[in-house]
């Protein structure tokens, strides 16, 4: 006679052992089941096992629940309504998050402008003296023709600023 | 090489009269009135004896001046008055004497210029023909009128006192012969031999108005027969170039910056020059153009023709340096070819 292997790992197949104890294999199933039981000691110790577990377990007396267990879950929920719990408005956290970043995008480019100005020298437009300008002029006219000719038009008003 | 012209005028004023309080001053000695005609050409001989008048001659007088200004004529009435060699304009803001001259700034003074007559500006008869006449009698004084042309058309008419060359009127009339500035005497008092001497303002000694040596490498001779008469300081960095046909003056001035346009005196007209945008200004002194080329803005003053005022426009417009010697040297090689 063949001594039975000793190589199945019991863990794996309590469930297959459980459902061969409550008869819910298929004739299949049922029939493979009996060959590893009766080839495998493994298999035999486990079958075993379970089986004292289901004895023990069906043995024990039914359990009522404590006087007001269930009502006092009803209370809480009762106690607890729905508005008081923490809520999370989705389109604020979205509208949040967008202006985060239109202002992370405002200050980026605020520090870009300034670096601009800071490396690359600007256009500076120039505004002419036009006054000065005819000023000047008109003495090197009065120095070099007629004086009074080339003064006098000064005393018009020339509306040139300075 | 002749540096680029830069412009500081930030702050002129201020600094003006802070270093007025503070710096050392200098007076101008007075120097001998240029009174003697020294030009030999009757023409410009005339001009000087005018020059020689106002300051040997004291006298009060109005003077009347009518421009054209875009088509609309305008007018000013203006006092001056001559007395210990000085001419005082502008009820004394303004003030000359032996080619120099002085404008009222705050408490103090500033020079507007501070040279005599330009030797070496072309005589009139370069460009020019004049014919001399008997003129009507100007605030009762009779005059001598002399009738300047050019391709036969009068530019100017300059009318003259015949007792003491006093310039007693003048009429400017542009390329199409049209008068566009007209100045006479209304009144005259006082005419006598001067008594004393000017007591000349005291001015900074950095005082604008000084003259420069003119670069060596700067072509002298503009379009139209304008000459390079000199190089002046006008304040700070700036250098004013004046060019001199022996009757009208061109002063180019010139800073290294585009031209805010926005900040231009309202009262102006943009025209065109070829494909140029200048602003111009018509006044009691004649023609102010202001506008940018390749980053630069000029800014010409002058009584000369609409004609010659193209050709300078025209002419800075085209330079493509920095650099001021080139600019001058593209105004002046187009037309030193013929």
């Amino acid at each position: 006679m063949n001594e039975p292997n000793d190589t199945t790992d019991p863990i794996a197949d309590d469930a297959r052992l459980s459902a061969w104890l409550d008869g819910e294999l298929d004739p299949s199933e049922q029939g493979e089941m009996d060959a590893l039981i009766a080839g495998d000691l493994a298999w035999s110790r486990a079958r075993d096992e379970i089986a004292s577990v289901r004895d023990l377990v069906r043995a024990l007396p039914d359990v009522e629940p404590p006087t007001g267990f269930l009502e006092s879950l009803v209370a809480v929920d009762d106690a607890a309504p729905v508005t008081d719990f923490p809520v999370t408005d989705l389109d604020a956290v979205r509208h949040r998050r967008a202006r985060r970043s239109t202002g992370v995008m405002a200050a980026l480019a605020v520090a870009a402008a300034l670096l601009i100005a800071v490396i690359v020298p600007g256009v500076t437009r120039t505004r002419p003296a036009l006054a000065t300008d005819v000023r000047v002029h008109q003495a090197g006219v009065a120095a070099s023709g007629d004086p009074v000719s080339g003064l006098a038009p000064l005393g018009a008003a020339m509306r040139l600023g300075r | 090489m002749i540096r680029p012209i830069v412009r500081r005028r930030a702050g002129r004023a201020t600094g003006a009269l802070c270093l007025a309080a503070t710096a050392l001053t200098i007076g101008f000695a007075v120097t001998a009135p240029n009174g003697a005609a020294t030009d030999a050409n009757p023409t410009d001989a005339q001009f000087d004896r005018a020059r020689a008048a106002v300051h040997d001659y004291e006298f009060r007088g109005t003077v009347r001046i009518w421009w054209q200004d875009h088509g609309r004529g305008r007018h000013a009435t203006i006092g001056v008055m001559a007395t210990d060699g000085g001419l005082q304009v502008d009820g004394g803001r303004v003030l000359a004497d032996g080619g120099r001259a002085w404008l009222r700034a705050g408490n103090g003074w500033t020079t507007l210029w501070s040279d005599p007559h330009d030797v070496g500006a072309p005589s009139v008869a370069k460009k020019y023909t004049v014919a001399r006449h008997p003129g009507p009698a100007i605030v009762d004084r009779p005059t001598r009128i002399l009738d300047i042309r050019r391709d036969h058309r009068t530019v100017e008419r300059v009318a003259f006192d015949r007792e003491t060359g006093l310039l007693l009127g003048r009429d400017r009339f542009d390329s199409s012969g049209a008068p566009t500035m007209r100045m006479r005497f209304v009144a005259l008092t006082g005419l006598e031999p001067r008594h004393g001497s000017l007591h000349p303002p005291a001015v900074t000694a950095n005082a604008p108005g000084t003259r420069e040596a003119i670069p060596e490498d700067a072509v002298k001779n503009l379009a139209g027969g304008f000459v390079l008469v000199d190089a002046r300081r006008v304040d700070g960095d700036a250098t004013q170039l004046r060019y001199s046909d022996g009757v009208f003056e061109v002063s180019v001035f010139t800073e290294d910056a585009p031209l805010d346009w926005g900040a231009l005196p309202a009262g102006g007209r943009d025209v065109h020059v070829g494909d140029v945008r200048v602003r111009q200004y018509l006044n009691a002194a004649g023609t102010v153009l202001t506008w940018e080329a390749n980053d630069h803005t000029f800014t010409c003053v002058t009584d000369a023709t609409t004609t010659d005022q193209t050709g300078i426009v025209t002419a800075l417009s085209r330079a493509n340096d920095s650099g001021w010697t080139q600019v001058v040297r593209f105004v002046t090689v187009p037309f030193s070819w013929s």
